[in-house]
């Protein structure tokens, strides 16, 4: 395996990264981003500016970018995906297309089973995938039973299941009650995986996220901390988007 | 309209009562191979052998009180295998008019018999079904499928397809609601909006199946779905299988009702 | 149209399950040389679509009447008629466990009755020869409505034929046939229109989507969505009004058909229910001494027979509940020594 050389600790890189589904409309375009080891990365922007594509370049979902996209060193392409896939997981925003198996139990083990794990290995990494989200209790419930806050812990467990490295998560919070949400918060702050979240829910990307990236126009316009980039009202209203309401009080 | 309402009740029972394993752990394909020597035994009588016919209700019977299940939803169940036997039965009495039976007012002919004959297999087809479906879930069938060595393909797609049912009559049942509360006094859909209803339908749908696939994919699928082994016990299946493979055989050749009846009524029958 | 259980004899119902198990072993090998990983999630959630718009009640203009999708048409023209094929069968399948509708028994001949002319005869041979060409939308209607009308013609007159060969009914075969299919022409002929506009939709939406369609397939097409659907609607006034003589809400033509085949005989001069009848008239004034005509031997048989069966399934009865209640038992035991 070639592995692509890159500054120590760092999972996703992004080199001069363009991308468009017909010729003359380009959704993203020139997009350097690195994300290091255990870093907690929101992806920030207006509904339709590329950030469910841009995750989708990074599981290769999507190919036929131009530029580079690295994974722990390997490129994102065709030959590369089987074990890509492994280190990266995504969590779609509609979990009703993520969990397609009856129960929940079944739905969490379809990963493991396809790489290959025995059945009791499957069933330990079940175990630990729900007590992560803490879901224990929902084992063998119905998933068209359950409530949408269930779904997405359920669909978060799909891909701890896996145990990748990198996890995507697409509108995490979308649908969600206020306490279902809050819970949702604490599961992500638990876990130490590196993650992109991409929202327009800025407080939960405030509580969940370090470091920030603003995509507007196929274009990162702005990355840094956090705080900082949801602090600046003004810059957030260029781009269609409204401080988070805990600062909007202040 | 009620119908989708009515389909999503029986979506949800069909998964509550899946209570077989609790009480005997027999294996899904054991229930399977008897529910269908019962099917074929049944149809097997023939047109006029109403009483023999009438034993298999004992299977029915001992497999309902094991189980609890409940007589007000078969009754439901049976209703419209009632009328679709009865309505191509009735032409029987019609037809077959020799008689078979005089009483003072009453003559009863082979014709009817036949009639209620067919009505009775009916009813007995549609109840062992029921009671197959009821106490061992869509998921055990499939699994069972799988054992059996049906096409992955199939056995996959029956579990995805039982698993976005759900989804798809809820969905189904919104739209229609949408549509009735801006057009009230309409029974159905109109004829305008066909093409864009069940059009927008199939879109959404083929976007959730093209999601779906991705989401399978990103977990290493490859074809193929498994499904959990379950524990089954295998002493009590193969019980199970000999000991009603037996009885079934029994009630089939011997009409057990008259012979019983000719202890109590006696002369008459020799 | 679905067949139920009783409906057949075994070797009937054997046979259709040789029929169409091989024709589903075809469809298996034909979509395993396609890309079929990511078919299947399509035809399963697709499975669940058909599922639910069968339960959608379309109004036919000019009537009180509905019609009804049973979709076999619709399927192969999106997935292909293998795909559509094995599609239908889980449809089929599902239905016949979950809701009743066929039975486990009969599930080889519905098959073979729903869904294999749909696919094959509808998709495979109609569809792809008139789409051979180019797909527009007049080739679309065209190819739904006749597709969905033969096969529909076809599947009443497999009805027919395994009905008479399971000799269940005494009904003459041309009576029977003759109700069967022109009722089955009104039915096919309002699943064609609904498949038609569905797929003409779809076609101007995402053509893309269409079973065998080629990139430059969409040019100009001179008729609009608009004018389709007024066509339509003039054409579904007509089969509406035919459709209103012989109505009902009835959605099973099967037993509608059946229906009329037992209307179309005296149903009340001299048969048994103007006998009956006139008997409850009769006990209601006074009792009276019966008088075995027949042999003795019938009536001793019938009667030790419903005797014998009220003995026989009380002690089977009291047998299960006392099962139930040692289990019972012994499982509190069980728990107690835990």
């Amino acid at each position: 395996m070639i592995l692509y050389k890159m500054a120590a600790g760092i999972d996703i890189e992004c080199r001069d990264m363009n991308f468009s589904y017909q010729k003359d409309r380009k959704i993203l375009h020139n997009i350097n981003l690195s994300i290091q080891h255990g870093e907690s990365l929101g992806l920030i922007g207006a509904n339709g500016v590329g950030k469910s594509t841009f995750l989708k370049l990074l599981v290769g979902l999507l190919t036929g970018y131009e530029g580079e996209i690295y994974i722990q060193g390997q490129a994102v392409v065709k030959k590369n995906l089987i074990d890509i896939r492994r280190k990266i997981g995504y969590v779609f925003q509609d979990s009703d297309s993520q969990l397609f198996m009856s129960t929940v139990y079944e739905d969490v083990a379809f990963g493991p089973r396809n790489y290959g794990y025995s059945n009791i290995e499957t069933e330990e990494k079940v175990r630990n995938a729900l007590r992560k989200v803490k879901i224990e209790k929902l084992k063998d419930r119905q998933i068209y039973r359950m409530s949408g806050g269930e779904k997405k812990l359920a669909s978060i467990a799909t891909i701890l299941a896996i145990e990748p490295e990198v996890i995507l998560l697409d509108e995490p919070s979308i649908a969600l009650d206020p306490r279902n949400r809050r819970n949702l918060i604490q599961i992500l702050n638990e876990m130490m995986e590196t993650k992109i979240i991409a929202s327009h829910d800025l407080d939960l990307i405030l509580d969940t996220c370090e470091r920030t990236v603003l995509l507007a126009e196929g274009n990162i316009i702005k990355q840094g901390k956090t705080k900082e980039i949801l602090q600046d009202k003004s810059l957030l209203e260029t781009y269609g988007l409204e401080l988070p309401l805990c600062m909007q009080k202040q | 309209m009620n119908k989708l309402g009515e389909a999503a009740r029986e979506i949800h029972k069909s998964d509550y009562v899946n209570n077989d394993r609790e009480k005997l752990g027999l294996h899904p394909l054991s229930r399977i191979f008897i529910t269908f020597l019962y099917l074929l035994l049944v149809v097997s009588f023939s047109n006029y052998d109403l009483i023999g016919l009438a034993n298999m209700v004992l299977y029915l019977l001992f497999h309902i009180i094991w189980y609890d299940i409940s007589i007000k939803t078969m009754l439901k169940r049976i209703w419209p295998v009632l009328l679709l036997t009865g309505i191509i039965g009735i032409a029987n009495p019609f037809i077959n008019r020799e008689v078979l039976l005089e009483l003072e007012y009453v003559t009863i002919t082979y014709g009817m018999v036949s009639m209620v004959t067919l009505m009775l297999k009916g009813i007995f087809c549609v109840m062992a079904s029921y009671i197959l479906t009821i106490t061992v879930g869509i998921g055990q069938i499939c699994y069972a499928f799988q054992v059996l060595h049906m096409p992955e393909e199939i056995v996959t797609m029956i579990m995805l397809m039982h698993r976005y049912l759900m989804l798809l009559i809820k969905e189904v049942e919104r739209m229609q609601q949408a549509y009735k509360l801006r057009a009230s006094k309409q029974k159905g859909l109109q004829f305008l909006t066909w093409g864009s209803f069940v059009g927008l339908l199939l879109l959404r749908s083929m976007d959730r199946a093209q999601e779906v696939y991705e989401s399978m994919k990103l977990r290493g699928f490859h074809g193929k779905m498994q499904t959990s082994f379950l524990k089954s016990n295998k002493r009590a299946s193969i019980f199970y299988i000999f000991f009603w493979g037996i009885v079934l055989f029994f009630l089939r050749m011997i009409p057990i009702f008259s012979l019983v009846g000719n202890l109590f009524w006696k002369g008459t029958g020799q | 149209m679905h067949m139920a259980d009783a409906l057949l004899s075994p070797a009937v119902a054997g046979t259709m399950y040789v029929c169409s198990s091989v024709a589903a072993g075809y469809s298996v090998k034909k979509i395993r040389q396609e890309e079929y990983e990511k078919k299947l999630p399509t035809m399963g959630v697709m499975g669940a679509f058909v599922f639910a718009v069968q339960m959608i009640n379309f109004t036919i203009p000019g009537t009180g009447s509905s019609g009804h999708l049973c979709g076999g048409m619709l399927l192969s023209s999106i997935l292909g008629p293998e795909a559509g094929f094995l599609t239908m069968i889980g449809v089929l399948l599902v239905q016949c466990l979950l809701f009743a509708d066929g039975g486990i028994l009969a599930l080889g001949a519905n098959i073979w009755n729903m869904a294999f002319y749909g696919c094959f005869f509808g998709g495979m041979i109609l569809w792809k020869q008139i789409m051979k060409k180019k797909i527009s939308k007049k080739r679309i209607i065209v190819a739904s409505i006749a597709g969905s009308i033969l096969s529909l013609q076809l599947g009443a007159f497999s009805v027919t034929l395994q009905t008479l060969a399971s000799n269940i009914t005494e009904l003459p075969f041309p009576i029977f046939l003759a109700t069967m299919q022109p009722i089955h022409l009104a039915i096919g002929s309002v699943e064609g229109i609904i498949t038609a506009v569905v797929l003409v939709f779809i076609y101007e939406t995402r053509p893309e989507l269409l079973w065998n369609y080629k990139e430059n397939d969409k040019k100009k097409d001179r008729l609009s969505y608009k004018q389709v659907i007024i066509v339509f609607a003039a054409l579904a006034m007509v089969i509406g009004g035919l459709l209103s003589l012989v109505a009902s809400a009835n959605p099973d033509g099967l037993e509608w058909s059946m229906e009329r085949v037992a209307g179309t005989q005296e149903l009340e001069k001299e048969g048994g229910i103007y006998t009956l009848t006139k008997y409850i008239q009769s006990i209601t004034s006074f009792f009276p001494d019966y008088a075995w005509k027949q042999s003795e031997s019938i009536t001793g048989t019938i009667f030790s027979g419903v005797f014998g069966g009220i003995i026989v399934i009380i002690v089977c009865t009291a047998f299960c509940f006392m099962l139930k209640f040692f289990r019972k038992k012994q499982g509190r035991n069980e728990k107690k020594h835990e």
